[in-house]
């Protein structure tokens, strides 16, 4: 129990920032809930008295005070339980996902790719999605406190009673006897059935749970567009329809027969209830009819004696809900306060306007997180600065990882690599980013405006690993115009560079133009047009190392050639990495490294390369054939 | 933006509500009558309930022995519990008896409707928009499509449930009556306004959820997560994120004040009608000896008479709401229907004619294919080349048969395409979209688009090995049973480009089609892989049609007839070496892609072909 309530408070912590008032707010409506039936049966009782006693101004007055005290304890829920609604409706929308979205951006790649950490998280969402997010906590938590100060008043109230009625309290007393059989009656099939439609729930969650998974799929999948032209054209869509309704025929049942066994439960526990009542009512009625109380008091008495079960009950069946979804939600209390593994480096990285930094690996090996296949087998290999490498090789041969380890996305399995002479790691995370400019063959755009998705948030020049130089709004409007022309100048000039500038031009809103339809009415680019604003960014980010992993696989034979033909403009001086199947590309580099199954296998220039008749000279003559002119 | 969002349904509210009671009578009749008793019974309960006060005074204040109490009670419990706890059991069955329903008419027939709905339709944007809309009915149990039905029940008993209760005000005094019928209807009026506004507001904060969602999806998008951390993205997206979440939050605060002032109303009126009931009830104490437990049963049955109301206010309210989302549910599946055509086709191999085919996207101002005319002769191989958006793909969606050419027509055998069945026409061809995918069902089943059990297994396996997947599936434990993905079985494999581009084509093979469309088929392959695959593709395409479209120029010189489309039109046509020699824009590409390789190379050709 100790756990559950450290825990919710934990969970309450995550909401300090955004709702300060939340847990005051809370008290505040428990307290009216708890405290306005109280109001209303103590002064219904005192009306019904005086009306007996035939005294009528007593009677006005009592209903008076009853009608006023009762509207001000509702006024202060009413608003009270306004902000809380208003708050619970967002905290899981905005302030949780807020605080999850930022954790994920700063965690450690290998980490947060893990299937183990997204299915944690996924399957936390789905669970609260259908069985309640925090802010149901919330309202567990709301009801747990008035039920647990019900429960006083109640037995306060039966103290009373007791006192009041001394004189004929005996021990033998039947009716004594009667109330506590039905007390017990009432929590022994409350405990009972409570256990059993416990069972019975968990019997039906894991049932459906795949079902649920599966059904999903299977919607998404049906309806969406994207797969719909091969579902029709190959009449693969009955297939699906036919899986949907084994499903529904499988689950509607299950479903059906968890509600009639859980009636079952809850009319038993009702009937119960019931008993337990009427025991109250004779109970209290008797103590009445020999005079110990007055008639008036029985409904507040018999009111009392309800409140005492249906508080117990609360108070059970709102403390297992709250620690029953805080076994899914502190997943998300977790992974916010989860400590980073290993961007632990703090080290700056020397600012050089020469772009002289020398990176190198060093017997470098690696096997990807949960796989046994090693990708990389001690890989020596150094990139001089201004070179062109070429990265080449088949597919699967282990080049994008070098790009992914050089990225510091992973960590090598063995051996280190060295920036300056320095292992990488020992750099400030953020820092260290601001070496490389990479359009990763899996690259994606942001559903944002094209100024946005070059400039990622940063004025041209402005070092990017500031979060102030990014996030202040304000501070560029101080700056003036002047550095907002910079920033628009190197834009577009970076558009020019990838051969995209035109098609900006031509867009209704030019570079404050959204791209896609995820985030708003954008414009949807083709693949070519995408990978050429990736290309655009990289350059703008004006990086010592550019890295392009496939960078011209969706682009047409012009603009492709438009691309090579300005790639040492685009390069410039800088050093380039560079991932191509297009052999021809390859050209253009000072040297050329040749993987195969995570080793170098050649290494040298073109010519060096095509001379030695290895794996390059057959990959490249593969393609080069094609084009031979019979 | 706007007008997109609000497509007004073809269906009022009151029709939709025919049209979902249609559903449940043609679903399952029975479910009328458990309706009828959750009704009952709901009734029965609640004024149990109301009267049990009453009773109880009544009962102390005339009863001659203690035991005459006892038994009396235990009496009146005993029929009450009985109540109560079928009322119970009805309720919890009343939750779940919809489900199946739901699933079967709202989800199983969206798929079945979907299933051989006119692709044109379906791809368009303003379809999209709907399909989220009616979708969005179907989400869940309590709102929509099912929550209307769930909140019939609470309607039916309310209204029932106020009649019952009126009749008792009015043998007090119909002017009570009289008050709080106008206390209620007022409050019923505000609520009304407040209603509308505040949906407003959640409208409004609908559209910033797409926002929302869409910077919540970010975050875990780990193909993403390496360009946010390389461009150090997150600053950027954090304070975009806490803008929306800024609005949404003064959205809400608005949102929820204009509930708050319709409740403290309710506060308010509550207040007067107790004042009034207390006060005249007490004088009818004081003037005409009004027995104490009627006093107690007439005040219940006035708060009752309120609580009635207010639930049928909120719920009058919830079964709109209900209705609108609904509507769009029947709009989409009226837009579902499937394309015109029943024609069949002589069983030769295709001949196809484009005869001055042309194709405006909607809401385009210039047409994609313009005037576009072509011979494909039975077993010819077609190469289409161009530039990107030069409208390769778009012909190839008109000739499978998803778009309808805006002008002219498009011939197979002599019969318009148009009226030709989609069913039979699908059966004819096969295509290898360039963005296509694979269902995370069992290879074999992706190969035969047929559930386990329908395929013919050696037909698979020999798909598999034409299209050189068949040493994976035999180094699978599962072999071709292995499922895809780990969407629908743990145990999925995931497969690479390269393989999953081989059991595509291998589909392609099993269903044995007359014309092969193949696009872009080989962009993310390496060269060796790439080679293999084209010789597949060879092999394959020796005694059948074919359309290859590609953008490594050199992989289409083995294809009889060149298609180069420039603009929509066909700008060159011939074979590789007369298109060489008349130096076009097909040489121009086709140099501008050859150059790097040819200088100072010595071919060695004969290890291709």
């Amino acid at each position: 129990m100790k756990k559950t309530f450290s825990e919710l408070w934990k969970l309450l912590s995550l909401m300090k920032k955004d709702y300060p008032l939340l847990k005051i707010f809370c008290f505040i409506d428990a307290v009216t809930t708890a405290f306005s039936p109280y109001v209303q049966l103590v002064f219904y009782a005192r009306i019904l008295r005086f009306l007996l006693a035939r005294d009528f101004p007593q009677a006005v007055t009592n209903a008076a005070v009853m009608i006023g005290l009762t509207l001000l304890l509702s006024l202060i829920h009413r608003v009270v339980g306004a902000r809380l609604a208003s708050w619970q409706n967002l905290i899981d929308e905005t302030s949780i996902n807020e605080q999850l979205s930022a954790k994920s951006y700063v965690m450690e790649y290998d980490h947060l790719e893990r299937t183990e950490t997204l299915d944690r998280i996924r399957s936390a969402d789905y669970l609260r999605n259908g069985s309640g997010g925090v802010d149901y906590v919330v309202t567990c938590m709301i009801k747990l406190i008035s039920a647990a100060l019900s429960f006083v008043c109640a037995l306060l109230f039966l103290f009373r009673l007791f006192v009041q009625s001394a004189e004929v309290f005996r021990i033998a007393d039947p009716a004594l006897w009667a109330l506590a059989f039905g007390f017990v009656l009432v929590l022994l099939t409350g405990m009972l059935t409570a256990k059993k439609e416990g069972v019975i729930m968990n019997d039906l969650m894991q049932r459906n749970a795949h079902g649920n998974a599966v059904s999903g799929y299977l919607i998404n999948t049906g309806l969406g567009v994207s797969m719909k032209k091969d579902l029709l054209v190959y009449g693969m869509a009955d297939m699906l329809a036919t899986r949907f309704k084994e499903y529904v025929k499988q689950t509607g049942p299950v479903y059906m027969a968890f509600g009639k066994q859980s009636g079952v439960l809850t009319s038993v526990r009702t009937f119960a209830m019931n008993v337990y009542a009427a025991c109250g009512y004779v109970f209290v009625g008797l103590r009445a009819l020999s005079g110990a109380i007055p008639v008036s008091d029985v409904l507040l008495y018999a009111g009392a004696l309800q409140r005492l079960t249906s508080a117990c009950e609360e108070l059970v069946k709102n403390y297992m809900s709250i620690k029953m979804r805080l076994e899914y939600l502190m997943q998300f209390y977790d992974f916010i306060h989860q400590e980073p593994m290993h961007y632990t480096g703090t080290l700056p990285v020397e600012k050089r306007s020469d772009g002289d930094y020398e990176l190198e690996f060093r017997d470098v090996s690696f096997t990807y997180p949960e796989t046994e296949e090693e990708v990389l087998s001690h890989v020596n290999l150094k990139f001089k600065v201004g070179q062109k490498m070429a990265l080449v090789g088949r597919n699967g041969a282990g080049k994008s990882t070098i790009v992914k380890l050089l990225c510091r996305l992973y960590e090598p399995t063995e051996g280190e690599i060295l920036l300056n002479g320095i292992d990488i790691r020992k750099y400030d995370y953020a820092e260290y980013t601001t070496v490389f400019a990479p359009v990763f063959q899996d690259f994606k755009l942001f559903s944002l405006p094209v100024r946005d998705n070059i400039t990622c948030g940063y004025e041209a020049d402005e070092a990017p690993w500031t979060e102030a130089a990014a996030g202040d709004v304000a501070g560029k409007d101080n700056t003036g115009d002047t550095q907002e022309n910079t920033s628009d100048r190197r834009i577009w000039e970076a558009l020019e560079k990838a051969g995209i500038a035109e098609r900006v031009r031509e867009m209704k809103d030019g570079l404050e133009t959204l791209l896609y339809h995820d985030n708003g009415e954008g414009i949807d680019v083709s693949g070519g047009e995408a990978q050429r604003l990736a290309i655009a960014r990289a350059w703008y980010k004006n990086a010592p190392f550019l890295i392009l992993d496939e960078p011209t696989a969706a682009l047409d034979p012009l603009t492709e050639a438009q691309i090579y033909e300005h790639f040492n403009e685009l390069v410039g001086q800088k050093t380039a990495i560079y991932i191509s199947h297009r052999m021809s590309s390859c050209k253009f580099c000072d040297e050329i490294v040749v993987f195969d199954k995570g080793h170098i296998v050649e290494r040298g220039t073109h010519d060096s390369l095509l001379a030695d008749d290895g794996v390059y000279a057959k990959l490249f003559n593969t393609q080069a054939a094609y084009y031979q002119t019979a | 933006m706007e007008e997109k969002d609000n497509i007004r349904s073809a269906y009022s509210n009151p029709q939709t509500a025919r049209l979902i009671l249609k559903d449940v009578w043609s679903y399952d009749k029975k479910l009328f009558l458990m309706m009828a008793l959750q009704i009952l019974f709901s009734v029965l309960s609640t004024t149990g309930g109301t009267l049990l006060p009453g009773i109880i005074i009544f009962l102390l204040t005339s009863v001659q022995t203690p035991e005459q109490f006892l038994w009396r009670v235990a009496g009146i419990f005993l029929v009450y519990g009985l109540i109560q706890a079928i009322h119970a059991y009805v309720m919890q069955v009343e939750i779940f008896q919809l489900i199946e329903f739901r699933q079967q008419y709202g989800w199983e027939r969206l798929i079945r409707c979907s299933n051989r709905c006119d692709y044109e339709v379906y791809a368009r944007e303003s379809t999209t928009t709907l399909a989220s809309k009616a979708e969005n009915s179907l989400d869940a149990n309590m709102w929509g499509y099912e929550g209307f039905l769930h909140g019939i029940v609470p309607l039916c008993a309310a209204l029932l449930g106020l009649a019952v209760y009126a009749l008792v005000i009015t043998t007090v005094s119909p002017l009570i009556l009289l008050l709080l019928l106008t206390l209620s209807v007022l409050s019923y009026l505000l609520y009304l306004i407040m209603h509308k506004r505040a949906l407003r507001y959640r409208d409004l904060m609908m559209k910033e959820r797409k926002h929302q969602r869409y910077y919540e999806k970010l975050c875990f998008d780990t193909t993403l997560a390496k360009d946010i951390r390389l461009y150090q993205s997150h600053p950027l997206l954090k304070r975009l994120f806490a803008t929306v979440t800024a609005r949404v939050r003064g959205m809400e605060t608005k949102r929820r004040n204009r509930i708050l002032a319709y409740e403290v109303v309710v506060e308010l009126t509550s207040c007067i009608r107790d004042a009034v009931c207390y006060g005249y009830l007490i004088y009818l104490m004081r003037t005409q000896s009004l027995p104490l437990a009627s006093f107690v049963l007439y005040l219940s049955v006035v708060s009752g008479f309120s609580a009635w109301f207010t639930l049928i206010t909120e719920t009058l309210a919830k079964l709109n709401d209900d209705l609108s989302r609904t509507s769009y549910l029947y709009d989409y599946i009226d837009l579902l229907q499937p394309p015109a055509g029943s024609a069949t086709l002589p069983k030769e191999q295709p001949d196809i004619v484009f005869d001055h085919v042309s194709y405006c996207y909607p809401d385009a101002e210039e047409p994609v294919i313009k005037d576009f005319s072509l011979h494909i002769k039975p077993g010819e191989t077609l190469a289409l080349v161009g530039v990107n958006g030069a409208g390769k793909t778009t012909l190839v969606k008109l000739l499978a048969g998803l778009y309808h050419p805006t002008g002219g027509t498009i011939y197979v055998n002599g019969v318009d395409l148009e009226t030709v069945s989609r069913e039979e026409w699908f059966q004819r061809i096969g295509i290898v979209f360039q963005d296509a995918g694979a269902l995370s069902f069992t290879i074999a089943e992706n190969v035969s688009a047929l559930p386990e059990g329908s395929y013919d297994e050696q037909k698979v396996l020999d798909a598999l090995s034409r299209a050189g997947l068949k040493e994976k599936t035999d180094s699978l434990e599962k072999g071709i049973r292995t499922f895809l993905g780990k969407d629908v079985a743990e145990d999925g494999i995931q497969l690479s480009g390269g393989e999953r581009q081989k059991m595509l084509l291998a589909r392609a093979f099993y269903h044995d089609p007359g014309l092969l469309i193949l696009d872009e088929p080989t962009a993310a392959l390496d060269a060796i892989s790439e080679q293999e695959l084209y010789l597949q593709y060879r092999k394959f395409i020796a005694e059948k049609s074919s359309i290859f479209i590609s953008h490594r120029l050199a992989s289409t010189r083995f294809c009889d007839r060149i298609i180069l489309m420039e603009d929509g039109r066909i700008a060159e046509e011939g074979n590789h070496d007369s298109l060489m020699e008349k130096k076009g824009a097909y040489y121009e590409m086709f140099e501008a892609q050859s150059r790097y390789y040819r200088e100072g190379e010595q071919a060695n050709e004969e290890d291709l072909f």
